[in-house]
């Protein structure tokens, strides 16, 4: 539990500095570091119910799509500023550099154990975000054919 | 070689208000700009599909990649005008996304005349966002340490992870400078930081090294590229995905072969 608390908040810090580094503007960059940290927490809460890698992350990256996607309706900006900052603490970083690193030292077995990880978390991420913004899309369009 | 790409063709040999031309460089100007500050393949397609229609153009076609977008209308008087443009950098400018989104909705709404979008463009490009570097320099110090901490690394690595991190800011501004190849650029500032890492494990100040390099790779690993390539390929735009994932499995790859020559030549003294 600790545990993931501090996960939880050097996720938020983290995301609140890459906020800065990607150029967010002052009064965005709380929103950002808060929406890493959530998602993260999410995606701790999903890991609990279901261990496989694919589904918690897919899971927790449709999480972090809805929030992003609110708090841009709210603050009227791209979704985008949002949503790179509450999906970088999943993002396979870590066992992207663990690949290759096992490819150049000719380590195979390695290779293929953190390359199936990396597979599969960008995958989960991909799809959790293509899904809810699809889903977005229709409801907006739906709404709009409701005005009319 | 490269010196002139940043000019907006100027409107002042514009035949009307709405030379058709004119109005389509400048439209491609605002695409060039939006992709090369971090937007979605299919956002800027569509952005450039709405300003075109907008001013009434038919047979509107766009056609982007990571590196170069296509547009091809017919004008008002029937005639075919077809451009592009290549484009060279990428970075993440949330700033700029945003005013450039802006700027885009106001002309669909608007359709100012050659001259207005020339100045609104300039307007946008004139407004610096640059942060100081002591700014970039906490930014940096705190990502690379908090993820260090988030890795799973102590309070000591943290704090190692953030003076390396520190090191990769040198190097980006050096980079910048020197316009150095990208993946040259990378392998050498992984190179530089694994060695400081090794050097900080022996000092004492950071006991888990590969904690404190796992968590300085987030600075520069294309980990967010390599998702949105997939979710690009997910969206049907497939050419863009697959360029976005091969680049970032480079980049990824001159990363461990940065961190692989510190680790041979001193990994005896972790």
């Amino acid at each position: 539990m600790l545990r993931v608390f501090i996960e939880m908040l050097t996720a938020s810090i983290a995301c609140f500095g890459f906020s800065i580094i990607y150029q967010a503007r002052p009064n965005r960059l709380v929103l950002c570091g808060l929406s890493g940290g959530i998602t993260w927490g999410v995606c701790c809460l999903a890991r609990e119910f279901n261990d496989n890698l694919f589904i918690y992350y897919m899971i927790a990256a449709a999480f972090g799509t809805l929030l992003s996607e609110f708090l841009a309706r709210r603050t009227k900006c791209p979704a985008t500023i949002f949503l790179i900052p509450a999906l970088l603490p999943m993002v396979p970083g870590g066992s992207l550099y663990y690949t290759t690193y096992a490819v150049v030292t000719g380590d195979h077995k390695g290779a293929v154990y953190y390359g199936q990880n990396t597979a599969l978390a960008a995958l989960g991420i991909a799809v959790g975000l293509v899904t809810v913004s699809v889903l977005m899309y229709y409801y907006n369009e739906f709404k709009s054919h409701l005005r009319q | 070689m490269l010196k002139d790409l940043d000019i907006h063709v100027s409107p002042l040999r514009a035949k009307s208000e709405f030379d058709t031309s004119y109005i389509l460089s400048l439209i491609l100007d605002i695409g060039e700009e939006m992709l090369t500050c971090g937007a979605e393949i299919n956002r800027v397609e569509d952005s450039i599909y709405r300003m075109l229609t907008s001013y009434g153009y038919r047979k509107v076609n766009v056609f982007s990649i990571p590196e170069y977008i296509s547009v091809s209308i017919v004008d008002h008087s029937g005639e075919i005008i077809t451009q592009s443009r290549r484009i060279y950098k990428f970075s993440n400018d949330f700033y700029r996304l945003e005013q450039l989104n802006d700027l885009s909705r106001r002309i669909c709404a608007k359709k100012p005349n050659v001259a207005e979008l020339w100045s609104h463009l300039e307007t946008v490009e004139s407004v610096p966002y640059a942060k100081s570097t002591s700014t970039f320099a906490f930014a940096h110090f705190l990502g690379g340490s908090c993820f260090c901490i988030f890795l799973g690394g102590d309070l000591g690595d943290g704090f190692a992870a953030g003076c390396v991190a520190l090191i990769f800011l040198i190097m980006g501004r050096i980079s910048r400078v020197q316009n150095l190849n990208k993946i040259f650029y990378t392998a050498l500032s992984a190179l530089l930081g694994g060695l400081a890492a090794i050097i900080f494990g022996y000092i004492g100040i950071g006991q888990h090294v590969d904690k404190i390099m796992i968590g300085d790779i987030m600075l520069l690993i294309p980990g967010m590229a390599l998702t949105t390539s997939i979710r690009d390929m997910l969206c049907g735009d497939l050419m863009a995905g697959l360029f976005r994932a091969l680049e970032s499995i480079m980049v990824a790859g001159a990363i461990a072969l940065g961190y692989a020559i510190p680790i041979y030549l001193l990994g005896g003294m972790l």
